[in-house]
């Protein structure tokens, strides 16, 4: 349990991080950094993106998955990391 | 009765080869007619038959129908929380996560996820993979030049089909434009067709969002550009008519067709210029709509006769006193509003086209070069020349009409007659581009939006059709500019030496002196006359013999 806190922790520190949520296949957030309304909108949204996104690679190749969705915005970046059950979406401005 | 022939045979004769026998016909009944019957016939000498050796056809009409679009959004306001839980008890949805949180698939997908995410913010942080690479060298997209793809088609939803006569672009919004409907051929409008034109949103294309109700249908219109809730439209009985605005009393106007309205730019933004097939220009202000505020009459120097106006052109580089006029005979004018007499209004004629200057424009981006748009050809002018420095190649349909680009110095659009779209680019070739189907009937109009990218075009049969053009065509390339001045710069220099040596021809041909020409003659004599023969003879050749040949 901690060790999850830990995780999260560490990687919302990052350099240039603005937000992450962790939601579930239902779009209910479990663990996030953002603002309530914000974060129930990106639920809504990125659950489907990230549907189409699967089945758009199922349907090019049966055997093939998808493993990381990965937005480049003209502001930031935002990464999606998604998993069989839960869904992992960071926000993050890169500083170089 | 019967007709039975009885017969015996003995027994002895059975099976007995038979002999026939040879007798004579006996008749058996004779059935006399019965005149009394023929009463109840009536004859019927001659019977039409109808007969057809061909396959039966028969022809039958399917259309989908137009369905209407409104668009309306969702609101996603929960997540998908079960069915036990209640969204609005924090406790619960708290107590939900808690549990969430301890399960061990939980666990392990945090932490495989945070693993490679953590990869991934680590490469973002050290380089930018997604940077302007190539900042010096702009892509250069002129040379792929994409059909326009259609956009919508605003229909015109009265029943009574007009052409869609002007079409004018909003100035700042860019989704509305506003469409003048009216039927231009003579004395060819139906008494049903109403006088409406409409105002259309390019979001909404079933229904227009404003429709105005002149008198009389409007042939011109133009958006205001200050100030864009003001139209003002030129009607087809000359009347001007202004949106909201009273509209000028109907003895004082034009007496045929107000075939272009244009807005003047001045400090009220309230002035604005007409012009008509009746030989008349006249400038209003919409304050005082009572009468206008100067009138010119169209009058050919060289004749003294009256032009018909059918296009107007004010551009603003030009200053605020001239102005380019085109009228039905061909001639393509410029005027100057500020000259002292009325014979000095009209400063100069450009003469060559074959049939009425539909549209002229001046180059948005070189002021001293302009086109006109009329019968098979456009054409490019310069100021200072009074032939055209460029001609397009003839077309086998009439041109309507044509604009320049906003956007790009060396493109233009020209209509035809049998509903395609031609681009021409100087810069690039000098004949089309591309050449364009965009509808069926003839197209009557076109206008492209300042933001370059949108041509609407009219037609016939009422419907606008709304394009989008490539970027190729819609946005300037660096050296453009440039090149186009440098290919009008040199036509105009061509017209002008090649104008410059004609007129060197006609002087030197006048101030040749008159050299008489003398014929020498004197009378023959008999001398001469001998001596001609003797040459003769002696040319023809030794003397053979002359005698006749006689015909058999």
């Amino acid at each position: 349990m901690s060790e999850v806190e830990d995780t999260l922790k560490r990687i919302s520190s990052h350099k240039g991080v603005t937000g992450l949520i962790v939601l579930n296949q239902a779009g209910i957030p479990i663990r996030t950094t953002m603002e309530p309304a914000v974060t129930i909108q990106c639920a809504a949204l990125f659950t489907r993106l990230c549907s189409k996104a699967r089945s758009t690679i199922k349907k090019l190749d049966e055997a093939d998955d998808l493993s990381f969705l990965r937005l480049r915005t003209k502001k930031h970046e935002i990464l999606v990391a998604p998993d069989r059950e839960y869904l992992l979406v960071v926000f993050q401005n890169p500083q170089f | 009765m019967d007709l039975v022939f009885p017969y015996t045979k003995k027994r002895k004769d059975f099976g007995r080869h038979p002999n026939f026998t040879v007798t004579g016909p006996e008749m058996l009944v004779d059935i006399a007619s019965n005149p009394a019957m023929q009463a109840h016939f009536t004859p019927v000498p001659l019977s039409t038959v109808a007969v057809q050796c061909a396959p039966e056809m028969s022809e039958h009409e399917a259309n989908t129908e137009s369905f209407s679009i409104a668009s309306r959004g969702m609101l996603h306001k929960e997540g998908g929380w079960p069915k036990d839980i209640d969204p609005n008890e924090i406790d619960h949805l708290n107590m939900f996560r808690k549990k969430v949180e301890r399960d061990d698939v939980y666990i392990s997908a945090v932490k495989s996820l945070t693993g490679t995410t953590e990869e991934l913010m680590k490469q973002n942080d050290a380089i930018d993979i997604a940077e302007h690479y190539f900042d010096d060298v702009v892509p250069d997209r002129s040379q792929d030049i994409t059909q326009p793809r259609c956009l919508l088609t605003l229909k015109d939803p009265n029943k009574v089909k007009r052409s869609a006569a002007m079409i004018s672009w909003h100035p700042d919004e860019r989704g509305r434009i506003a469409v003048a409907y009216a039927v231009s051929q003579f004395q060819r409008q139906p008494g049903e067709m109403s006088p409406a034109s409409y105002i259309w949103d390019l979001e909404n294309p079933n229904m227009p969002i404003t429709e105005m109700q002149p008198v009389s249908p409007l042939v011109s219109l133009q958006f205001n550009y200050k100030d864009t809730h003001i139209i003002v439209g030129g009607s087809y009985n000359g009347v001007i008519w202004p949106l909201a605005y009273e509209s000028s009393p109907i003895e004082k106007c034009h007496r045929d067709p107000v075939y272009k309205v244009q807005w003047l730019q001045s400090k009220t933004a309230m002035e604005l210029a007409s012009v008509s097939t009746d030989g008349r220009v006249m400038w209003w202000d919409l304050r005082r709509m009572a009468e206008p505020t100067e009138v010119l009459d169209l009058v050919n120097k060289a004749d003294g006769s009256m032009l018909g106006g059918v296009s107007l052109d004010y551009d603003p580089a030009l200053g605020p006193s001239k102005f380019m006029v085109g009228t039905e005979q061909g001639l393509a004018l410029l005027c100057n509003r500020k000259a002292k007499s009325a014979a000095e209004k009209i400063a100069q004629p450009f003469p060559g086209h074959y049939g009425p200057v539909y549209a002229i424009q001046r180059n948005p981006f070189h002021s001293r070069f302009f086109m006109t748009i009329g019968d098979w050809a456009a054409r490019v002018w310069a100021d200072d020349v009074r032939t055209p420095i460029v001609t397009m190649p003839f077309e086998t349909q009439y041109l309507t009409t044509g604009c320049w680009s906003p956007t790009r110095p060396g493109v233009f659009f020209t209509a035809m007659r049998n509903g395609f779209m031609g681009i021409w680019d100087m810069a690039a070739q000098q004949k089309a581009v591309k050449d364009w189907k965009i509808s069926d009937a003839a197209i009557t109009s076109m206008e492209v939006h300042t933001g370059g990218s949108l041509l609407s075009a009219g037609s016939a049969d009422g419907s606008v059709a709304v394009y989008e053009l490539c970027e190729g065509l819609a946005v300037a390339q660096s050296n453009e500019k440039a090149a186009v001045q440098g290919v009008f710069e040199r036509e105009a220099k061509r017209e002008k030496n090649i104008e410059a040596r004609v007129r060197e021809q006609r002087l030197k041909e006048k101030q040749k002196p008159e050299v008489p020409v003398e014929i020498k003659t004197r009378p023959l004599t008999d001398k001469d006359t001998k001596e001609i023969e003797e040459d003769f003879l002696a040319t023809i050749g030794p003397d053979e013999d002359h005698t006749p040949i006689p015909l058999e």
